[in-house]
């Protein structure tokens, strides 16, 4: 029986379009520019609404926001983060001829808090446009599309789980395109709660450093669109080739001390793509730089035999963008894979976890095939996906 | 569809009553759900100290899923083997309030982290991944509607093609106004 298993041909998911919002720009080229060239989005926001006390976090601002969404048909309509899933998702779909009106077309959301700025005080909008399930709702009516979407909400995982959920379904045939979008917002909900911890950095954050004292939150939106038909293009196509969650069923508020729970993520992801550790070129790490995160997943990088990899967290760069963070990050890694490039750890100096990671420290080109996503969140939670770049032309010529 | 009580064990917690497998085994009617929900747990003399600790809607599920699993329903599987699919439609709205209120006047701030670890779903989720040493895949969906049918079938695949061998399924939601629980097992 495990034999049959392991030996079962799995249907590929390919990668077709993407797109990135968040401080840094609009559009996946502006913000892989940005990392490109070492910029951050985090900064010291003194705003009321946000925390009563300054905060360094990653913002959209309004001013950027507005032009943009003045695209969409009826903007006013949307709350801020819906404006910026349908423009995420819009131009994500641009790039493709996929025909979200399908019902081969699934659109899967991914989002730990959707409207939670509307709590208490909805303004123009229904109170009831707190729900996850009506946000949903909203982006499947804008774009016509005949299916209920489904909502992921799994904490700091959401988004690389959502992308294995997309995988479940797609190799099932369920659908022949699957759009997955993930977004949070900076409010002062979310940050109150993270201050309360003592989880946030009063600096840039500074993932696996000596000196690294928590997090930065980020708000943003990232899109993928995932189909079982290959796109026409020849070179450069990336799929994903497996994935897993696991939990650590130790602590819902910390990590596992061992990194056992993310080990077995990335086992199972490994094992589903049928990889080795050895084929590993990079890994987009979560990075949150909390001291026990960032020590956990060097644990379990060391149970994995992945030490010696190349691997970066962005969250200097964007900061923590809670639902939209594993996409946005598997959109970039997507495109490290395709452009051979290898992007420095912002923030990181002096190395601070037990185990000898390989933290990129200065930007780098390599050829890249196939590179791990992980990520960890409250309730013990861990997820990892692999991708890999199949090129079509032998490397030779 | 197979999707039955008599298919699945299940339990299921609505308006002061509780049901194993459709069988009426506990009733308190006419009480808040704070009462109601810890006359159960004394009631099935469940004894876990975290218990009281919980938000409403952890408490929900705890004590479905430690009926639904009393007897040792898991004793043949390994942690990794055992995979949890849950979803809600309200996620964690009664908590999330009590989170907003704690932050509504500046003068009086006291935003607590033994509060907002309970604004996520799936810490329900985590809750019984500790109670019962359940490692494998797990996933929360919010959706304004109970499907069971979806996720019964997604249940279904994962253990299909290999990633589980059982799966504790189900939906458990609670606000002021309404609660409901039903957790079942699919093999």
């Amino acid at each position: 029986m495990e034999f049959i298993v392991t030996a079962m041909e799995k249907a590929p998911v390919y990668i077709i379009s993407d797109n990135i919002i968040t401080s840094l720009g609009f559009g996946t080229q502006a913000n892989i520019d940005k990392i490109s060239d070492g910029q951050t989005g985090v900064q010291c926001h003194n705003d009321a609404s946000i925390y009563p006390t300054p905060v360094w976090v990653s913002k959209i601002t309004a001013s950027n926001l507005s032009p943009a969404a003045a695209q969409l048909s009826s903007p006013e309509k949307y709350t801020k983060l819906e404006q910026i899933f349908l423009l995420s998702v819009a131009e994500a779909l641009q790039q493709t001829s996929v025909d979200i009106t399908s019902k081969d077309t699934l659109i899967i959301i991914a989002s730990t808090k959707g409207n939670i700025n509307l709590l208490g005080d909805p303004g123009n909008f229904s109170s009831d446009r707190v729900q996850l399930g009506t946000m949903a709702e909203q982006i499947q009516s804008y774009f016509k599309n005949p299916n209920k979407p489904l909502v992921v909400c799994n904490a700091c995982i959401s988004g690389v789980l959502a992308l294995d959920v997309a995988k479940r379904l797609l190799r099932k045939n369920k659908y022949k395109n699957i759009i997955v979008t993930g977004g949070d917002l900076v409010t002062e909900f979310t940050v109150s709660g993270f201050q309360s911890f003592k989880a946030m950095s009063d600096a840039p954050c500074k993932p696996y450093d000596k000196n690294r004292s928590g997090i930065n939150l980020g708000e943003g939106a990232g899109t993928m669109i995932l189909s079982t038909e290959k796109p026409s293009s020849k070179n450069n196509i990336i799929t994903i080739e497996g994935g897993a969650s696991s939990n650590d069923a130790n602590h819902i508020s910390g990590p596992s001390r061992t990194g056992d729970g993310l080990f077995n993520a990335i086992r199972k992801a490994l094992n589903d793509a049928n990889c080795l550790s050895s084929e590993m070129d990079y890994l987009s790490m979560h990075g949150t730089a909390t001291p026990y995160n960032d020590e956990m997943e060097s644990k379990a990088l060391g149970l994995a035999d992945l030490l010696h990899v190349p691997m970066n967290s962005l969250k200097g760069y964007i900061g923590h963008t809670l639902g939209a963070a594993g996409i946005i990050e598997s959109i970039v890694a997507v495109h490290s894979l395709k452009n051979n490039s290898l992007y420095s750890s912002l923030g990181f100096e002096e190395h601070g976890v037990t185990l000898p990671v390989n933290i990129i420290t200065r930007n780098e080109k390599k050829q890249l095939q196939k590179c791990l996503k992980t990520a960890s969140g409250f309730g013990g939670c861990n997820a990892a996906v692999v991708f890999a770049k199949q090129n079509i032309k032998s490397e030779q010529g | 569809m197979e999707n039955t009580a008599a298919t699945y064990r299940q339990c299921e917690i609505k308006n002061g009553e509780i049901f194993l497998n459709g069988k009426l085994i506990f009733e308190k009617k006419e009480v808040p759900f704070a009462k109601f929900i810890k006359g159960a747990y004394k009631h099935f003399e469940l004894r876990y100290p975290k218990f009281h600790k919980m938000d409403r809607l952890c408490k929900l599920a705890f004590v479905t899923a430690n009926l639904l699993l009393e007897d040792n329903q898991l004793k043949e599987y390994k942690p990794e083997e055992i995979a949890v699919v849950m979803s809600n439609s309200n996620s964690t709205l009664h908590t999330d309030s009590k989170h907003a209120n704690s932050i509504k006047d500046k003068e009086n701030y006291f935003p607590s982290p033994a509060v907002f670890v309970y604004t996520l779903p799936n810490i329900m989720v985590g809750e019984i991944c500790i109670r019962y040493k359940i490692k494998g895949e797990s996933v929360f969906f919010v959706s304004n509607e109970y499907d069971k049918e979806m996720l019964t079938e997604y249940s279904r695949e994962m253990i299909d093609c290999g990633d589980a061998k059982i799966c504790l399924c189900g939906w458990v939601d609670y606000t002021e106004a309404n609660y409901y629980a039903n957790l079942y097992l699919v093999k």
